[in-house]
């Protein structure tokens, strides 16, 4: 599932003032390809994760997957798009805190309308390895756990895409490392393309390639 | 630098960070202020109102005596019995004297009967009389009859002896000229019904006459006026005194009974609106400011790890729940200064006596204290919650600072509970009423957080569905039953509040309300002859007129109840106390016994069945029905057997029926109907109306009847009829008036109650939107989710609210009560809709926003 | 079958007592508003009539507000029973309430009549306005009744309330009604007056 990002420029009216963020980035990432995303904080990893999520509109460019082009949705398309082909980890995790890890992974199949949500769901936490915890509220996990958690949501509908936004940022070395091998054993395992912003550069190596993002560009 | 401007820095830094914390979350804050600010304003203003309404009441009641205290006999008085009354007197009370009786004037070509009321210059310390010229007559007024042979005289006089301002009249041996004409009078007269005109004359112009001498059916009366004691202790000294039961003890409380009990009723029920509404603002402060807490916990938290001890962290959100309750009472208090002239005009509608309209000082402490002192005291509970946070959780990554309520925690919302009880005590000034008001609100507190938590946990069923937007509207509940009980127990509260008011509004309505088609009548007519009737029917249907509530009048003496001899016998009346003796008395008095074919408009059967065919055999036993109140008064129940005697011949009859008569109709009532077939050829007189006429018709048709039927009473109704329906309307508009703001003001806390909880609930939706929810599902979730609290939480609210308003009804307005079905199912339907319509409103603008803060900026 | 009750109970009343009968056809004072039904005057009246050993039964006929007006159509309906003597204490309301002298005098006068074209023993009850009605109104009520007796020849109890009325003592708080010892006091008049025509 290729992704291509075509000269994509997104500004922000701040008062009266105008600050362009992203400046005309550009990339081709192919199927299966896991890209690196590394910039200094400021740089606009935030904002171009917004758009290629679809959450936000560029100001002008394009972002296309296979042969979804972004601007020919609609807000709804879009939402619809999202459900089917992108997963999204969050660094801060973002679990429903009211329901339990097994629900949580439940949730997007059930948007979708998948036939046994609860199998599927079973089988993702598995291979996290959360095969334990299924009945556990967000409250009773570790750090490293939700964030397992996390990842099982994202790819458990088996997303095209998977966004993730520096998912070991809020877990210490150890945690964050044994969560990363589950991460990138899963997304080879799926072979799913893989957008992974970090800063962490041992991280960023362990990818096919690395994209800088500085000054609204990437070098 | 010192220890002491240490502290003071600290200080500084505590308030500006009061104030930076309320500046960031402005939306909060004007939510708050807008919940407690209604609530405070309706407190304020019906308080207002209530307070200078029973004020004006008590004046009218004043009025009506004309002082604060009479005495009066069926006689003169003499000096003795005088100065016993006076030394009873508290110092510096003024004195007023007036005779009055029945007297016959006589004109040059006709004579007839006057009610006479010959007044002396204090006459009256109340109310006032107005002349056709112009002349208010007050206490101060100069009055000319006192010094000069004249006489004011009401205008029916006039046209019925065809005499004009300037003319004369004889009076006992005294010639006096018509000086001017009364058009209003506040004052009652001492003797009952008006069968005759009043005129006023000066006490000291016939003060000699051959009218007062022995076998005078006089009044004698002195009004005594003054301020320093209350009028019921000086009469109950007064009567200890005399140990004379012909002599009477009135004050201004026994002047105006039924219209004074209704109006009574008006004032309570004032005072439980503006505490209702003051409750209702303060369930809406505190679902605010819990909620607003709890968004807070993590700023506490961190200002913890900055060296912020807790103690002050609960010091810093006391302060500023004190700020903004302290706002609130300001700017409530800013409102409803500037709402007084609204209020005065509405209380000028009910009473002629003017009386400015004042924000009485104790309410003014209350909005303060109720702001302040209250916000504070429904913060603890969750105040206490911050101590409990765990910092360390900071360090955990990744997991949620949670501060859910324990149940145990809601002991700390006994000062607050305490705080409710000593307000509704103050303001409703009896122990009864703030109990039964305290202890319904707590009942209802846990009933509906009992059951209501029941029926929420029953959803666990739903939880299994296979369609999300149920499964995870059930979840929520399933997963945070404190949050989704507190939701549906206040809006469960909320919704109880609101129907208190109109039930309640309804049931004094229903008292104070005339019977609807009802057709008032002008001159009542009695003495009519059975052979009359026809000649009077016919002659009045050439006047195109009917006789209405034509009924017929049996006089009889109940004379065995059970077979119990019914009357007392009174051997001895000096051995009797003044109460003893008139209620033998009472029972002593034959009674009217009437018949008809139906009920009348005006009254209704509540206890058993009314007879309305006639009996089948002369030898069955007739049946009777009673008005309740004279039932209860002399112990008569359903089923017991009573005899009449009726001109020799005893009937028996059996109650049968129970009725209440409306005490405002007006029309002929009676305590006692029998069944039809029993009486019809017993000697009899009839009872009739006539329809509403103009003044001029009135006269023209009194003094035809006059000549026609000589023998047939009249009196003429108009007056009065008129003063009791202005009444009436005016009381009805105020209860709807007020009920209606309430209302308003109970919707707005709902309503800002549920923007509240869907705000709370703006992450998740974002989440889910994220993962691919639909707008649509999402609305689906989130309406069924406040469909299932709002229909739980109405439903028990609105059930709650009808036996609350029951109970009160029961002690509070003798147990009137009535449902008011449009209110019950208008209102909660209103409430529910809004839910939902909210509910979906606030998703589409949640689900519209962009989600963009979920990425790390 | 519309109301034959209060016929039956008549005649069975009637034909049961063998006794004579006094109807006394009054108001509130015959009635004795306010005093039990056997401590006013016309029970009072029975027992003196009885202990002197006369088989009598006295009927109390007063109703309450009652003016001369209903004398009429209640003399025709107690006229079923045959009375034996009436007492006519009727009028005071009317003094009370104002009516023209002409009109008390014209329903006494037929109520009267009545009694006689039936043969019944007619009595007259005088009565007296209280000076507050002023002297011209209270010296024509106060001539009605000699007048109607001489004009009909009927016996006169020269005034029903003699050495009761403005006796506080007598009277019940209204200072008009009689209270038990008032009502033996009339009763005693009343007996005087009529003694010697049982």
């Amino acid at each position: 599932m290729s992704l291509i990002i075509d000269n994509l420029r997104k500004v922000y009216q701040q008062g009266d003032q105008q600050i362009e963020v992203l400046k005309g980035v550009q990339a081709e990432i192919q199927e299966g390809e896991i890209v690196a995303i590394v910039g200094q904080s400021g740089s606009g990893k935030s904002t171009l994760l917004g758009l290629l999520s679809g959450l936000d509109r560029a100001t002008s460019g394009m972002i296309k997957i296979q042969n979804t082009d972004f601007n020919q949705l609609s807000e709804k398309q879009m939402t619809e798009f999202r459900a089917k082909n992108i997963g999204i980890v969050f660094q801060q995790f973002h679990l429903l805190p009211h329901l339990t890890a097994l629900e949580n992974v439940m949730v997007p199949l059930e948007i979708l309308g998948f036939q046994n949500p609860e199998a599927e769901a079973k089988k993702m936490l598995d291979a996290v390895g959360l095969s334990h915890r299924y009945d556990h509220l967000p409250a009773k996990l570790s750090g490293g756990e939700c964030q397992r958690v996390a990842i099982a949501r994202a790819l458990v509908t088996q997303p095209k895409i998977l966004l993730a936004d520096e998912p070991s940022g809020n877990l210490d070395d150890e945690t964050g490392e044994k969560v990363m091998s589950v991460f990138f054993d899963v997304v080879r395992k799926y072979k799913i393309t893989t957008i992974l912003v970090t800063h962490n550069d041992d991280l960023a190596r362990r990818c096919h390639r690395q994209l800088v993002l500085k000054q609204g560009v990437f070098h | 630098m010192s220890s002491t401007t240490c502290i003071e820095a600290r200080g500084v830094s505590l308030i500006k960070w009061v104030i930076r914390e309320l500046r960031g979350n402005y939306q909060f804050c004007l939510l708050f202020l807008l919940n407690i600010s209604i609530g405070l304003v309706g407190f304020i203003c019906l308080d207002a109102y209530k307070t200078t309404l029973s004020m004006s009441l008590k004046e009218q009641a004043k009025s009506f005596l004309s002082a604060e205290l009479a005495v009066t006999v069926r006689r003169l008085f003499n000096d003795q019995e005088i100065n016993k009354i006076e030394s009873q007197l508290p110092a510096g009370t003024q004195r007023g004297h007036l005779r009055e009786f029945f007297s016959m004037v006589t004109s040059k070509s006709q004579s007839r009967l006057v009610q006479v009321k010959a007044i002396d210059q204090t006459y009256p310390f109340y109310g006032q009389m107005a002349l056709r010229s112009g002349k208010k007559i007050e206490s101060s007024s100069e009055k000319e009859i006192l010094s000069q042979k004249k006489v004011w005289v009401y205008p029916e006089l006039l046209s019925q002896m065809k005499l004009e301002v300037g003319d004369s009249l004889i009076l006992g041996d005294q010639n006096l000229v018509i000086a001017d004409v009364i058009t209003d009078d506040t004052s009652q007269t001492f003797r009952l019904a008006s069968l005759a005109p009043k005129i006023y004359v000066g006490l000291d112009q016939i003060k000699d006459s051959s009218l007062f001498s022995k076998g005078s059916t006089i009044s004698d009366v002195f009004l005594y006026h003054f301020e320093k004691e209350e009028p019921q202790v000086v009469a109950e000294r007064i009567k200890k005194t005399l140990q004379d039961n012909t002599i009477q003890v009135l004050t201004d409380k026994e002047a105006s009974e039924d219209s004074g009990r209704v109006l009574g009723y008006l004032t309570d029920y004032l005072g439980l609106v503006s505490l209702i509404g003051l409750f209702m603002s303060f369930l809406g402060g505190v679902y605010l400011y819990r909620s607003y807490l709890f968004s807070r916990v993590k700023n506490v938290a961190i200002y913890n790890t900055l060296g912020l001890t807790r103690a002050r962290a609960q010091l810093m959100y006391i302060v500023q729940v004190a700020v903004l309750g302290l706002l609130a009472s300001l700017v409530s208090l800013g409102i409803s200064y500037s709402l007084l002239p609204v209020l005065q005009k509405l209380l000028a509608e009910f009473t002629p006596i003017q009386i400015a309209v004042h924000i009485p000082m104790k309410t003014v402490f209350l909005a303060i204290f109720s702001g302040v002192v209250i916000s504070i005291l429904v913060g603890l509970p969750f105040l206490r919650g911050l101590s409990k946070i765990q910092v360390s959780t900071l360090f955990q990554e990744g997991s949620e600072i949670h501060l859910e309520m324990k149940l145990s925690d809601l002991f700390f919302y006994a000062p607050a509970a305490v705080a409710f009880w000593s307000l509704t005590f103050w303001q409703a000034n009896s122990f009864m009423v703030t109990n039964i008001f305290v202890s319904a609100f707590l009942g209802a507190l846990i009933i509906l957080s009992v059951i209501g938590g029941a029926l929420l946990q029953s959803l666990r069923l739903l939880q299994k569905s296979r369609y999300w937007p149920v499964k995870q509207a059930v979840l929520f509940f399933v997963r945070r039953p404190i949050s989704a009980l507190v939701s549906l127990v206040s809006l469960g509260l909320g919704v109880l509040l609101i129907q208190l008011l109109p039930q309640l509004k309804t049931s004094i309505q229903s008292e104070v309300e005339m019977p609807k088609n009802l057709s008032l009548p002008s001159i009542f007519i009695f003495d009519i002859q059975s052979d009359q009737v026809e000649i009077l029917k016919s002659w009045l249907g050439e006047n195109n007129l009917k006789l209405n509530y034509l009924s017929p009048m049996v006089r009889g003496r109940i004379i065995r109840h059970n077979n119990q001899t019914f009357e007392e016998r009174i051997e001895n009346q000096n051995t009797l106390t003044r109460e003893e003796e008139s209620e033998k008395r009472f029972r002593n008095r034959a009674v009217n016994i009437s018949y008809r074919e139906g009920l009348a408009e005006s009254e209704e059967v509540v206890q058993g069945k009314f007879p309305v065919d006639p009996v089948k055999s002369p030898n069955d036993i007739a049946e009777l029905s009673l008005e309740k109140k004279y039932a209860e008064r002399l112990g008569f129940k359903l089923g017991d057997e009573l005899t009449f005697d009726v001109q020799g011949v005893e009937i028996k009859g059996k109650v049968t029926s129970f009725r209440k008569v409306k005490w405002n109709s007006f029309q002929p009532n009676f305590f006692i109907l029998i069944q039809r077939g029993v009486l019809e050829d017993a000697p009899q007189t009839y009872l009739g109306a006539l329809p509403r006429l103009t003044p001029e018709q009135v006269d023209h048709y009194q003094k035809e009847l006059v000549s026609r039927f000589p023998n047939v009473s009249m009196i003429d109704v108009t007056r009065v009829i008129n003063r009791v329906v202005e009444l009436t309307e005016k009381m009805s508009f105020s209860l709807e008036f007020m009920a209606l703001i309430a209302l308003f003001a109970g919707f707005m806390v709902i309503y800002s109650m549920i923007i509240q909880q869907t705000r709370d609930r703006r992450w998740d939706l974002n989440m889910l939107k994220i993962l691919g929810a639909k707008e649509g599902q999402l609305a689906q979730m989130l309406v069924l989710e406040f469909f299932f609290i709002s229909l739980i939480g109405t439903a028990l609210g609105a059930l709650l609210g009808l036996g609350v308003s029951a109970g009160i009804s029961l002690f509070l307005f003798e147990g009137l009560f009535v449902v008011n079905y449009a209110a019950l199912f208008g209102a909660s339907a209103v409430i529910i809709l809004m839910c939902l319509i909210l509910a979906y409103l606030t998703t589409r603008k949640i689900v519209r926003e962009k989600p963009a803060v979920f990425f790390e900026m | 079958m519309k109301a034959a009750i209060f016929f039956i109970f008549m005649t069975i009343l009637v034909t049961q007592l063998q006794a004579k009968t006094l109807l006394i056809l009054g108001d509130s004072l015959t009635e004795g508003i306010g005093v039990a039904k056997d401590q006013a005057y016309p029970a009072l009246l029975e027992k003196k009539i009885r202990t002197s050993g006369k088989n009598w039964k006295v009927i109390n006929a007063g109703i309450s507000g009652a003016t001369s007006a209903s004398g009429i159509s209640r003399m025709k309906w107690h006229m079923k029973q045959k009375p034996d003597l009436v007492i006519l204490a009727l009028g005071a309301n009317d003094g009370l309430r104002g009516f023209a002298i002409s009109e008390t005098e014209k329903n006494l006068s037929t109520v009267i009549e009545m009694g006689q074209k039936e043969k019944i023993q007619m009595v007259l009850a005088g009565m007296l306005m209280p000076p507050n009605y002023g002297k011209e109104y209270s010296e024509k009520f106060k001539n009605l009744f000699p007048k109607l007796a001489k004009k009909y020849k009927v016996r006169l109890i020269p005034f029903l309330l003699d050495q009761v009325a403005s006796d506080p003592s007598l009277n019940q708080a209204d200072g008009i009604h009689p209270n038990e010892k008032g009502h033996q006091v009339v009763a005693e008049t009343v007996y005087k007056n009529i003694q010697d025509l049982l």
